[in-house]
């Protein structure tokens, strides 16, 4: 199996507090792996780790390692790591601008594609967000004026839009209601096949549906990471037991 | 049982009754606020609008008089027909009674018959310009003279009995406000020009990259609260010492000008600029900086990109504000430029801007309330055309955006 990131003893503090102790967990390639675990347990904080979102904190300090295909993460480049490992929001938080605009201010932010070329992509974001049909009418329109659903999957397609290889998704349907939620689920698992996704979720049954590993995080701590099916059928250590059995959290 | 229903009945009532005073305070409150108002903008206008005219304008302020010497005799001159004029048919000239667009009783020329003597004097003397004296020779050799103030007949019957003309001054219209108007102008264009990338830039500097615990950036952010509750005039004094010496290096005129006018006034701009800036850019909801740094985007392609797009309509109404502080600013303008009312515009002249005009005209021996008036009427018109194009621009920015 090959592994996308492969995280080594990583502790993260935020000023005096630390948030994350001695993390070890690989991260599988074309797999979804998911976070779980009670409020304030550390796994956003992990998960910002990935595309070095942490950053933006000034008094955030990290110590051990990630390695991002075998290179250390804090050698990468911030701008080109966050153009391979996109991000999705817990809240949908499209540009105040337009549907197309959205969906091409990545690469034209790389300065990369222009004209018909930049249309094209555009076009196969949203299809592959899966929101295409619904609004390839009114691509000139705001992006605001979206349902929310159609707002997480057109954040979706801003991040498909700069061909990423990693997904990161913080509690992406914790706004929407259940038909929404269903429909970003089904696209996590088609997306599955071409891009590596970390998910964190709040909800365990979604996570034993959608992912193919579990991390449980408990206060900074990394309690069990195993197999979905192990985790949820089989868990080690009793605080999952407790945990997914509803007895805290 | 009964007992407790009445009370509660009464409790009710008490309720009712106190709300009801309460709404009475605040209709009455909003209701004096805009009468207030109103009667303010009835007041300007019904002693402005009179006044107000595309000749006041478009005219310099400086009036100019005029004498031409003369030994023109009289002839007779075919009475063009011009109803309420008085007419000279031994002149070929015609008079009338008229106010000045300034407020003033003027006896106006209103005709000259082609063949004229007295349009043949110069080509200053033309229809438009007001008469103010001239000197005559009667039949017996008698010196008469026609004042202005003898109004239009009297001006004619001194004409018709003088037989030979020795001078004739006229005055042409002034009192004009071409000059304040665009003075105005420029300085609003100039000190916004020099005020907003300044006063945006340090909104910027503050909302995203000062260190938020700094000490130092404590206290400047608290200095830029307190100048902004400086009064103006103690700016003027700053206009005066610092400014007047410093745009002397660029204008080369030791007094004051429109330049050290302008830069008196980022001086006052710019805390009024800053706040209202960085409240725009705070209003940026911070999710949008995250997406995008998440999608690759770099800090300074966040800000140009995103932010400072989605804070423009809240920039643009700090632009507005500021335009409005500029053109109701006297008192620090009269020490920093001068209260000299001219007709030249120039970054390097002294002229002074509507509002300083307002100030000298009330502040003469003989304050002229009228003209005063209209020039508050058209500060007034000033302001609303800067606001509502600002409005315009907003939204034909928003829609360009998608936003409906």
């Amino acid at each position: 199996m090959n592994f996308v990131f492969q995280v080594d003893d990583f502790s993260l503090a935020y000023g005096e507090k630390e948030v994350l102790h001695h993390i070890t967990l690989n991260i599988a390639e074309h797999a979804v792996t998911a976070f779980i675990g009670p409020s304030g347990c550390g796994k956003s904080s992990l998960l910002r780790a990935f595309n070095r979102l942490n950053d933006l904190i000034p008094d955030a300090k990290e110590t051990g390692r990630i390695l991002y295909h075998d290179k250390p993460l804090e050698a990468a480049n911030p701008l080109e790591l966050r153009s391979q490992v996109g991000m999705l929001f817990q809240a949908p938080s499209p540009f105040p601008m337009s549907i197309y605009d959205n969906v091409a201010y990545g690469p034209r932010c790389a300065g990369k594609k222009r004209g018909k070329e930049l249309d094209q992509l555009v076009q196969e974001s949203l299809e592959e967000a899966a929101l295409w049909d619904e609004v390839k009418d009114r691509l000139k329109k705001s992006g605001l004026a979206l349902s929310g659903g159609q707002q997480q999957r057109l954040c979706l397609a801003r991040a498909l839009a700069m061909k990423p290889e990693v997904l990161l998704m913080d509690e992406p349907t914790s706004a929407l209601d259940p038909l929404a939620t269903e429909k970003i689920e089904e696209l996590i698992l088609s997306l599955k096949q071409r891009y590596t996704i970390v998910i964190v979720t709040h909800n365990m049954e979604q996570a034993a549906r959608i992912s193919d590993f579990t991390a449980f995080l408990y206060l900074g701590d990394l309690a069990e990471f195993d197999t979905t099916e192990k985790l949820f059928k089989e868990p080690s250590n009793p605080k999952t037991e407790a945990y997914l059995s509803g007895r805290f959290g | 049982m009964d007992k407790i229903e009445s009370k509660k009945d009464r409790t009710w009532q008490k309720r009712a009754i106190k709300d009801g005073c309460r709404k009475l305070i605040t209709w009455l409150s909003a209701g004096c606020a805009l009468a207030l108002l109103a009667a303010i903008f009835v007041n300007i206008a019904q002693g402005g609008a009179s006044l107000l005219s595309w000749d006041l304008l478009t005219s310099d302020y400086a009036s100019a008089t005029y004498t031409y010497q003369s030994s023109a005799t009289s002839a007779t001159y075919a009475d063009p027909g011009i109803a309420d004029v008085s007419y000279s048919s031994a002149w070929g000239v015609a008079f009338k009674n008229e106010t000045s667009f300034t407020g003033e009783s003027v006896v106006a020329l209103v005709y000259l018959a082609p063949a004229s003597p007295i349009g043949k004097l110069d080509s200053k003397v033309a229809v438009g310009t007001y008469f103010t004296k001239a000197f005559l020779t009667d039949a017996n050799g008698g010196t008469i003279i026609a004042l202005a103030k003898d109004s239009a007949s009297g001006v004619k019957d001194a004409f018709e009995e003088g037989k030979s003309l020795a001078s004739f001054s006229i005055t042409t219209k002034g009192g004009g406000i071409r000059g304040s108007l665009l003075s105005t102008l420029l300085v609003i264009a100039v000190s916004l020009l020099l005020s907003l990338p300044l006063g945006i830039g340090a909104a910027i500097y503050f909302a995203y990259f000062a260190p938020k615990k700094s000490k130092i950036v404590k206290i400047l952010e608290k200095m830029i609260d307190v100048t902004s509750g400086i009064p103006s005039i103690v700016f003027g004094l700053i206009g005066v010492a610092v400014f007047i010496p410093f745009s002397s290096l660029f204008t080369g005129v030791n007094t004051g000008s429109l330049l050290s006018g302008c830069f008196t006034l980022v001086i006052i701009l710019l805390p009024t600029i800053v706040k209202t800036a960085e409240e725009a850019l705070d209003e940026v909801p911070k999710e949008y900086r995250t997406a995008s740094l998440a999608l690759g985007g770099s800090e300074r392609q966040t800000l140009h990109k995103i932010i400072l797009p989605t804070a423009l309509p809240g920039l643009l109404s700090a632009a507005v504000l500021a335009a409005g502080r500029i053109i109701g600013e006297s008192a620090a303008l009269v020490f920093a430029v001068g209260n000299v009312i001219g007709d030249s515009v120039a970054l390097a002249d002294k002229n002074d801007t509507l509002a300083v005009e307002i100030w000298s005209l009330l502040a003469g021996e003989n304050p002229n309330y009228r003209l005063a008036s209209a020039i508050a009427l058209i500060i007034l018109i000033v302001i609303s055309i800067l606001s509502l194009s600002a409005k315009l621009l907003t939204a034909l920015f928003l829609k360009k955006r998608g936003h409906a």
